[in-house]
């Protein structure tokens, strides 16, 4: 019998032996980190990969996935400024209903094919001909789009049911894909590990739930700065584990360092701490339907004016900016002249004129809102200091969701954020459609909104934004904003070219090390 | 013995059946909509049925409950909604991360406890069965988490000897073993101990000293197997609970296991893959009850598998 237990203590050595020496990867430990010989930089993103596709709902790893292999149309900047990047320039008809693209000639795709009209063709029409299956389709807008035509080898023309003011921000969202290889190949393409696109950088591998790896693309069409020859993605969800890695060199850089974490970096100097202000930002829904007290617009601003946003940052966020609508600075719709104050006395009165009576009010906190417990909390003590009595409950984003649809809420609490800095998609949705079911329509805003919509001209449309989100701050409804995330950046030194936007997303396109 | 088998694996269908259905009705109950989850949250009405109707929830759940046990004959457990992948594919991808983290995380357990257990309950009252049991007592009031944490900043951040994160390379596999494989051992010695403790008191024993073998024989040859019963239960046990994923090393360490993507798939409602992973876990968990019953009956001959 000794002799059987030795056998399978044995075979379950010898198994945990084979099978960890069986898959050997580039990542060990480095016996001391030094730039000077490393061709390789590694950063951490806090979300899972989950998909390659093009059309998949956008993420925080999807975008910066994309962002080096694929190029767009458009090219962003975050703040709602849109350059030429496959498209060298673009005019629109005196209807609104018409977009002619001119493209870049010269562009190649990793494989050595040209970049032409066909594939700007075929990226639209694969979602097209079945929307449900491509989550973006809906998230970009691209229904208003009714077709995507090829005038010749470099020119694309866009017809769009209604004028799109957002389309070109909608178009920076959408990487273009080759189009012979992808109708050969069909989803095998994005599935099977074959992706490629005209981007800065080639993808190589992805490990479910490790990493994604990157090799440089010396034949970027826009030219090459990076000296990196491997640029490696883990996706780590753990924040202590990140910190952990920074510290001991397995990880180069990452954007999302909790506050509370930053103390670990004290004695490494070779990790240099920074702070991005970003335009992601946490917002309460308000359910502005009669079944509510946040029907009475009196509550809604008693509510708001009872929270003292900068507290919230100074003492729990260990930094971040104080919201004053729920427009961030650096987006669309954003002005510095709205005022959203702190003043418990007069959130009294106007409880008081009220007929609010005390009716227990719950806040449904996504779970996934970074430190949202506590942010929380102290909101509750806030208002119920002035005469609410608010509580809370912490709730998965699947529950969010599915109360939003019914209406059945009270507050939700969300971050949001607006991809290239343009709340079109936004506005429309929660605001215009109330697809979030806040029971509230201020025709006034709807109008500002719809001429916002119509309006090609970014500059008008900026003047039309602001006018819709200032009566929203006004009138406190359908949400209320409370503060701009800050987030904490660690990388190494020597490490360069990291763009952490203010959507509060990771560019790494452009990485560098500087010897 | 054969036939034993049979009928246990009879049996095992049975319990595979009640896992599908209890697993499709209960993640069905939990609120949350997998279109939502899919759509962006600015989705109309319309697309919303629309993407119901593309994963097939716009059906009966009958309709949808008998459609997914057919794809299983079938071989066909489904297509994952957040990968859009085949999840027996993504379930595979992840297997041998967990089950190398369970064999590791065993074996490190096992080879401290047992000679550690069985030292200490021939030694009782000793300094060394002293030190066994806090060991064991330290065992299991430490928290995974607080545990995984301390391994990393010694060995990872302080003396930059193991990988903090990761997987891949034996380096890799140290640290996240010895978390798995601490508990188990401090649970398993204070068995191993008793165990010992009580088959020493037992009359057999004593007619072996009577005969005049020696110490070290009737420990290694009539005490240690019969002491070794409940261990073997217990370590059956809690293979099958790691095989199910051990969330939290999983998490700190970075390891792409079943039990993270567990996780990720019920936080995201994707229903076919949280299905498919608990039913590959209620077969791994079926396969080791019957291997421990089988070991069971081997080293004790008074067991009988019928």
């Amino acid at each position: 019998m000794k002799k059987t237990f030795t056998f399978i203590a044995l075979l379950m050595f010898c198994m945990a032996l084979f099978a960890g020496g069986s898959n050997e990867q580039s990542s060990d430990i480095p016996a001391s980190v030094s730039l000077s010989d490393k061709s390789e930089v590694t950063v951490a993103v806090t979300q899972n990969l989950v998909s390659l596709d093009v059309g998949t709902t956008p993420s925080g790893a999807s975008l910066a996935v994309f962002d080096m292999i694929y190029d767009y149309l458009v090219d962003s900047d975050h703040n709602g400024n849109l350059m030429p990047q496959l498209a060298t320039s673009w005019e629109v008809s005196e209807d609104n209903l018409t977009w002619t693209f001119h493209l870049r000639e010269g562009v190649k795709f990793h494989n050595g094919e040209d970049f032409t009209s066909d594939d700007v063709v075929f990226t639209f029409e694969r979602m097209q001909e079945n929307p449900s299956k491509y989550p973006l389709y809906s998230a970009n807008n691209f229904s208003l789009i009714v077709s995507v035509d090829a005038i010749d080898d470099y020119t694309v023309t866009f017809t769009t049911s209604e004028p799109f003011g957002a389309l070109l921000t909608s178009l920076s969202g959408m990487a273009i894909i080759p189009a012979d290889t992808v109708r050969e190949l069909g989803d095998a393409f994005f599935t099977e590990g074959y992706c490629y696109g005209t981007g800065p950088w080639k993808f190589e591998e992805w490990i479910d739930g490790q990493y994604i790896s990157f090799t440089r693309n010396d034949e970027y069409w826009a030219g090459q700065t990076s000296n990196v020859d491997r640029l490696v993605m883990r996706f780590i969800t753990e924040s202590s584990s990140i910190v952990a890695g920074l510290i001991s060199g397995t990880i180069d850089a990452t954007g999302r360092v909790p506050s509370d974490m930053l103390s670990q970096f004290d004695g490494h100097p070779e990790i240099i701490l920074d702070t991005v202000d970003t335009s992601q930002i946490l917002i309460i829904g308000l359910q502005c339907g009669d079944y509510s007290p946040f029907h009475d617009e009196n509550v809604r601003k008693a509510f708001s004016y009872a929270i003292d946003r900068q507290l919230l940052c100074d003492a729990i966020m260990g930094g971040g900016k104080a919201s004053n609508s729920i427009m961030s600075e650096g987006t669309l719709g954003y002005d510095a002249n709205v005022k959203m104050p702190y003043d418990p006395e007069l959130a009294k009165q106007l409880l008081s004129e009220s007929d609010y009576n005390g009716e227990p009010i719950t806040l449904y906190v996504n779970t996934a809102v970074v430190q949202g417990e506590e942010i929380m909390l102290a909101v509750c003590d806030m208002v119920n200091s002035v005469g609410f009595n608010c509580n809370i409950q912490m709730v998965e984003q699947a529950y969010i969701n599915e109360v939003r649809v019914s209406g059945d809420y009270d507050a939700y609490v969300v971050t949001a954020s607006f991809t290239g800095g343009d709340p079109y998609g936004y506005l429309n949705q929660r605001v215009l459609s109330d697809s979030h079911h806040h029971n509230y329509a201020d025709p006034e805003i709807n109008d500002y909104i719809t001429l916002s919509n119509r309006e090609t001209d970014q500059t008008q449309r900026n003047e039309y934004l602001k006018s819709a989100v200032g009566l929203m701050s006004e009138h406190c409804a359908p949400q209320i904003a409370l503060f701009c995330y800050e987030y904490n950046t660690a990388i190494r030194d020597g490490v360069e070219g990291i763009e952490y936007s203010p959507e509060g997303l990771y560019y790494f396109d452009d990485v560098y090390i500087d010897k | 013995m054969g036939k034993y088998i049979l009928r246990r694996l009879g049996a095992t269908i049975v319990v595979l059946f009640f896992a599908t259905l209890i697993t499709f009705i209960l993640i069905r109950l939990a609120p949350g909509n997998p279109a939502l989850m899919m759509l962006a949250d600015s989705a109309t009405p319309e697309e919303i049925a629309a993407m119901e109707a593309y994963l097939g929830l716009d059906k009966p759940v009958i309709v949808q409950y008998l459609i997914y046990i057919a794809g299983i004959f079938k071989g066909d457990f489904g297509t994952s909604i957040m990968y859009q992948r085949p999840c027996i594919d993504i379930i595979l991808s992840r297997l041998p991360a967990t089950a190398l983290l369970t064999f590791a995380g065993c074996t490190v357990g096992l080879l401290v406890a047992i000679p550690l257990g069985v030292l200490a309950g021939v030694k009782q009252g000793s300094m060394v069965d002293l030190s066994a049991m806090t060991f064991a007592l330290l065992g299991q009031s430490m928290a995974t988490v607080w545990l995984a944490v301390l391994l990393v900043l010694i060995f990872s951040v302080h003396l930059g000897w193991l990988p903090a994160l990761g997987y891949g390379t034996f380096k890799h596999l140290i640290l996240p073993a010895i978390t798995i494989g601490f508990p188990l051992a401090s649970q398993t010695t204070r068995l191993a101990r008793s165990g010992m403790v009580d088959v020493l008191k037992e009359d057999y024993i004593t007619s072996t000293y009577a005969k005049g073998i020696s110490r070290r024989q009737v420990y290694t040859k009539y005490a240690f197997k019969n002491a070794m019963l409940p261990v073997i239960t217990i370590v059956g046990l809690q293979i099958a609970g790691y095989l199910g994923g051990a969330v939290v090393t999983e998490q700190v360490f970075s390891w792409p296991g079943l039990g993270a993507l567990m996780v990720s798939a019920i936080g995201n409602r994707d229903y076919p893959l949280v299905q498919s992973t608990l039913l590959v876990v209620a077969v791994m968990v079926s396969l080791v009850n019957l291997i421990v019953d089988i070991i069971n009956c081997l080293v004790d001959r008074r067991m009988t598998l019928n």
